[in-house]
């Protein structure tokens, strides 16, 4: 019950206020602007991963997913798989890996390497979306839901919506992994939506395992770093492949700048993984002299230079043609091709100068023929060359 | 009804009072309708939530403290408040949130102690124990003890 005297004060010091009409129209419009605009982000940004996930009801599915309903073990279209070892989990295609500042993503991004939490308090930027994996126990973790996928179970937390971020963690308790699903764009309801769409894609994906992230590996391991990632990749049942950078790019020596599938990438085993390692003063292919003779039917001779080679030259010959690719220097002894094609062909004659290292152009078409050298056991890359053949 | 006619009809009829509780409730005076408006407009927004409220008033006061909250968080702590020259404003900005919430929406935006709860998102018995320590606190100041005289 009200108190008349405090109500009279109130009244009395209310009045004073002048208030003029309401701007109704005004308001009607805003709130017809606000619904369209909401609309339009909901419609898109979600139709996007719902429909690319080809589940019309995959919200509903994520609280009682059905083990149907999401058999593939390949990624959506416009979707890939990232992870760690055979957990994956799909995200659109066109976001980047570990683009994180102050531990949070300032893009939308998988993280594979999370690194210290929160090292300089920076709050989460609006818009942004984001998948961080982490391997081992997670702190916080709560299991509010456990189903199967592709017959192994996976546990999910609540969903969460905080300051303008809904997230929640998905965990493959076979694998000892867990997904934080998070995003902070648009509003509520499609934050929430994305959020449940991407984490509803967690899964194991046997005979499978993801390229390690090399993002720490720098800070962990400095000038060791490539011998460590190398074993790392071949432990794992991938073909690492060192190819030197051309030009140094300012990183000590062995320090790993790049790897081809990127990081997070699930492959098959025995896939090949293509590792750049900052050369140095004086890279392992600097210190071998590479090259591609030819001569034809009519006795004409030609070839590619070392820097043909590096370059990636298309070489167009005729049917008939030999070819040979020879080396000069410390390791020319360790020479040796792979080819991806049958236009050409091995040259039997092994008492050949150049043996196996020379090819005879035999059928019309395309071979891809790469060199490579043997560092301490490893092989460099030093060039993937395409010899055309021609009738 | 449709749902424009309807908050058409509720707006005429409460903007005044809105606006001014906004302004007891610490509003600059100059920022009151510009909050009010923001309020409203989220509760046209969502106009079937307000129509499936069980109560509306109460439910309208609820986005209007959320938005006030928000005014007030956005605001630098150093800028002065316009109003503190009236006395009644000034003992209502030197209450605890709580108690003026109890006060004001009870005494003046005439939301009983239910709706006053739901509106400040406190329990009951919160807005029961506020509401006596803060009209005794207005009692003291000038203008209601004229008034009491006068009455």
């Amino acid at each position: 019950m009200s108190s008349p005297w405090t109500t009279a004060l109130l009244e009395r010091t209310a009045e004073q206020v002048i208030v003029l009409a309401p701007p109704v129209e005004p308001m009607l419009a805003e709130a017809d602007r606000l619904r369209r605009r909401r609309r339009t982000a909901v419609g898109g940004a979600v139709l996007a991963v719902l429909v690319t996930l080809g589940a019309a009801d995959v919200v509903r599915s994520f609280v009682d997913p059905d083990p149907k309903a999401w058999p593939a073990a390949a990624p959506p279209d416009g979707m890939r798989f990232v992870g760690v070892g055979r957990s994956v989990i799909a995200v659109p295609s066109g976001w980047a890996t570990d683009a994180t500042r102050c531990g949070q993503p300032v893009r939308d991004t998988v993280v594979l390497a999370p690194g210290p939490e929160d090292p300089c308090r920076a709050e989460r930027p609006a818009g942004v979306r984001s998948v961080v994996v982490r391997e081992g126990e997670v702190e916080g973790f709560h299991a509010v839901a456990t189903y199967r996928v592709g017959g192994r179970p996976v546990e999910r937390s609540a969903l969460r919506c905080a300051e303008g971020t809904c997230s929640t963690m998905v965990r493959l308790p076979s694998e000892n992994v867990t997904f934080t699903v998070a995003s902070s764009a648009g509003t509520e309801a499609l934050a929430r939506a994305e959020v449940v769409a991407i984490a509803f894609t967690a899964r194991v994906l046997d005979g499978h395992t993801a390229v390690p992230a090399t993002r720490m590996l720098a800070a962990e391991y400095g000038r060791s770093a490539e011998a460590k990632y190398v074993a790392e990749l071949r432990t794992l049942g991938l073909d690492p492949v060192v190819v030197p950078a051309a030009t140094t790019t300012g990183a000590d020596p062995g320090t790993v700048i790049g790897v081809s599938p990127e990081p997070g990438t699930p492959l098959e085993a025995g896939s090949e993984v293509r590792v750049r390692v900052a050369g140095g003063e004086r890279a392992p292919q600097d210190e071998v002299a590479v090259g591609i003779g030819i001569v034809d039917e009519d006795r004409h001779y030609g070839g590619l230079t070392q820097e043909d080679i590096r370059r990636g030259t298309t070489l167009e010959v005729s049917q008939g043609t030999d070819l040979w690719a020879f080396a000069d220097g410390r390791r020319s002894r360790t020479l040796e091709a792979r080819q991806e094609g049958d236009s050409i062909v091995l040259d039997f004659w092994r008492n050949g100068p150049d043996y196996p290292t020379t090819w005879e152009a035999v059928h019309p078409g395309t071979t891809e023929l790469t060199l490579s050298i043997r560092v301490d056991g490893r092989r460099v890359d030093l060039g993937t060359v395409r010899i055309v053949v021609t009738e | 009804m449709g749902r424009d006619r309807e908050f058409t009809e509720y707006v005429g009829t409460r903007w005044p009072r809105l606006v001014r509780t906004a302004v007891l409730l610490g509003c600059p005076r100059a920022e009151a309708e510009a909050v009010v408006r923001d309020a409203l407009v989220r509760c046209l927004t969502d106009w079937s939530k307000v129509r499936r409220a069980d109560d509306r008033d109460a439910y309208v006061h609820r986005v209007l403290v959320e938005r006030l909250r928000a005014a007030a968080r956005h605001r630098h702590p150093e800028e002065p408040l316009p109003d503190r020259h009236d006395p009644v404003l000034d003992r209502l900005h030197r209450l605890p949130e709580d108690q003026r919430l109890a006060v004001v929406l009870c005494d003046y935006a005439g939301l009983d102690e239910l709706q006053t709860a739901i509106a400040a998102g406190l329990p009951s018995a919160r807005i029961e124990a506020c509401l006596a320590p803060a009209r005794a606190a207005l009692a003291t100041t000038q203008p209601l003890t004229s008034y009491r005289e006068a009455g």
